[in-house]
């Protein structure tokens, strides 16, 4: 610290109008600190934390938007935990989540894998890879809702000519929660191929080099050296999409919005669906607590055990 | 430096040949499979109702050019042109505000001990941890009572807000190792802690700055659920909302929406083309950190 006063120790209570001087002296000195620190806890506060604990507080009411809210306590966590949607809404969840996780990681190692090996031209596979990450999944959810339109897209008619019976994709109960999911490995695939890519371009030569020097053959490379030295940067990936999955809401609105029936509600969409097209707002904020809380749990798991480093407390 | 791969290709083998046959097979398979769908956009935003309903795949007999002019014009007063601007305001005001409030913060929590730095710490933390989808609700009430809706500008804010922790984290490693011997040397010569941070600080940090741009800008860009919750006026859509409502209005008419969505893509591809070396670099930076 260059402003070595400001790292003063706080008195203890018992100095009583001593300790406050020199609080003040400490937070006087810190000011600039404080004043840089500011506008960004304001805006917190304000836009995150006061909705949060409002959306709290109406959880405990019934209201439709208009006029008032009536007061009724715990009744819609009640009526929350009764309702069959919420089982599906959470199966459905899950179930994406485990399919687009395990599909975009997966597909995303063997990306990493193959572009590593510097074949020619895997710069532009990088980029092409990554391109669809960044395209808004309003335009994705277009195409492939009309990619997978089994009278107008290409994919049913393929599927046919190799002799398999094609499902009807995103009206079919059972299917549309893969296609859905299918869409959303193929656009996000890019991003675990160039998080792995970078992790195993991270792994120092010696490592390599000791291993060579041991006779290791390709295979055994992949086996005893790298895999072991990504899987954290897998754990953290794994993370991420979990969390992603159960706040995923564009994709699958754009798609299905949720239907048919209730095969695609997700989280996110059923709070959407309960809060502006129900005008339910007092059932879905409890809905939206319940979501927060699941993803709040999850994230600060994430942060404490596979992150422990960035964060201070 | 020496690369791994130029290690590697000192032990190739003719199994290693067929693997790479394999690899190269694979790559290409998937670079065709991540781009038909662009492909399928661009090719039936330039064909005939029917074409693009009985030949998906084919090229175009005649190019319909007139597929994009009618995309541009919704209304007389509004065109596709209308959103894009609404987005690159929404966005560069978000990210301008974003950018100032996280450097800030991260170098006040960064270089400086003062009392409630604990508490401000973990309300970082939850505000990382907490999904907006959560918020929605209040913050449409909120920004309803207020009169705040329907305003590109707060809109700009709340993009801002809801990447502020973020920005703030990896700022804050960032300026973590930043030399103070920059610092102290201007504190010797008589600068106050702002100029020291305007003038030294934020030039010197660029780099970083411009990776907490590249990583929040694609988000902001494709953002959707604030902007559907927030907006109601036609012609202040942004680009993703007016393509969803395009889709509901205009279902039937598969030329201008393919059309619309080529146009609404274009942007997006160029500027990904452009800064895609930051973009992937940032993106990689954050998610290893």
């Amino acid at each position: 610290m260059f402003d070595t006063s400001s790292t003063t120790e706080y008195p203890p209570a018992s100095e009583g109008y001593l300790g406050i001087r020199k609080s003040v002296r400490t937070i006087w000195k810190a000011r600039t600190g404080i004043i840089f620190t500011v506008p960004a806890i304001i805006l917190i506060l304000v836009f995150l934390a006061y909705p949060l604990i409002s959306g709290l507080n109406l959880s405990l009411y019934r209201w439709n938007g208009i006029g008032e809210p009536t007061y009724v306590g715990i009744e819609n966590f009640q009526r929350l935990l009764a309702d069959p949607e919420f089982l599906i809404v959470l199966k459905n969840s899950f179930l994406f989540t485990l399919i687009t996780a395990f599909g975009e990681i997966i597909l995303g190692f063997f990306l990493a894998v193959a572009i590593e090996r510097r074949v020619r031209g895997w710069g532009i596979y990088k980029i092409v890879f990554f391109l669809p990450v960044i395209i808004p999944r309003v335009i994705t959810g277009s195409i492939w809702t009309r990619l997978f339109d089994p009278l107008i897209g290409p994919i049913n008619p393929a599927l046919e000519s190799l002799g398999i019976t094609a499902p009807y994709w995103l009206s079919d109960n059972n299917w549309a929660l893969i296609g859905v999911a299918l869409v959303a490995i193929w656009q996000y695939s890019g991003f675990p191929m160039l998080v792995l890519l970078a992790a195993m371009e991270n792994i120092p030569l010696e490592v390599h080099e000791a291993a060579t020097l041991d006779g290791v053959n390709g295979w055994q490379r992949m086996q005893k050296i790298i895999f072991p030295l990504i899987l954290p940067t897998i754990a953290v990936l794994l993370m991420l999409q979990l969390i992603a999955g159960l706040k995923a809401f564009d994709l699958i609105w754009v798609m299905t919005q949720g239907g048919p029936g209730n095969a695609t509600k997700l989280l996110g969409v059923s709070l959407y669906e309960k809060a502006f097209e129900a005008q339910a707002l007092g059932y879905a904020s409890a809905w939206a607590v319940v979501l927060a809380a699941i993803v709040m749990s999850f994230s600060l798991l994430y942060q404490h055990y596979l992150r422990p480093d960035s964060v201070e407390y | 430096m020496k690369t791994l791969s130029m290690q590697r290709s000192n032990f190739r083998l003719s199994l290693s040949m067929l693997m790479g046959l394999a690899i190269n097979a694979f790559l290409i398979a998937w670079a065709i499979g991540q781009l038909f769908p662009l492909y399928y956009l661009f090719n039936n935003s330039l064909k005939t109702q029917s074409e693009i309903m009985r030949f998906p795949v084919k090229l175009p007999e005649t190019i319909q050019f007139q597929n994009w002019s009618n995309a541009w014009s919704i209304t007389n007063d509004v065109n596709l042109g209308n959103f894009m601007i609404n987005s690159i305001i929404v966005v560069t005001v978000g990210l301008s505000l974003l950018l100032v409030v996280s450097a800030l913060a991260a170098y006040g929590l960064e270089r400086y001990i003062f009392p409630g730095k604990g508490g401000i710490n973990v309300l970082l933390l939850l505000s990382l941890a907490v999904p907006i989808h959560s918020l929605v609700i209040p913050l449409w009430i909120f920004f309803r009572d207020l009169g705040l809706r329907n305003s590109l500008f707060w809109l700009a804010v709340l993009y801002c807000v809801t990447h502020l922790a973020f920005s703030i984290l990896i700022l804050r490693s960032y300026f973590a190792s930043f030399p103070r011997e920059l610092e102290e040397a201007a504190r010797v010569d008589g600068a106050s802690d702002l100029r020291i941070f305007w003038r030294i600080v934020v030039p010197i940090s660029r780099g970083a700055l411009a990776s907490v741009a590249a990583l929040n800008v694609i988000g902001m860009w494709n953002e959707l659920l604030l902007a559907l919750v927030m907006l109601d006026k036609t012609d202040l859509r942004t680009i993703p909302l007016s393509l969803l409502f395009f889709k509901g209005e205009y279902s039937s008419d598969l030329q201008r929406i393919f059309a619309a969505m080529a146009i609404m893509v274009v942007p997006t591809i160029l500027l990904y083309i452009i800064f895609q070396e930051q973009i992937t670099k940032g993106m990689t930076a954050g998610a290893l950190k």
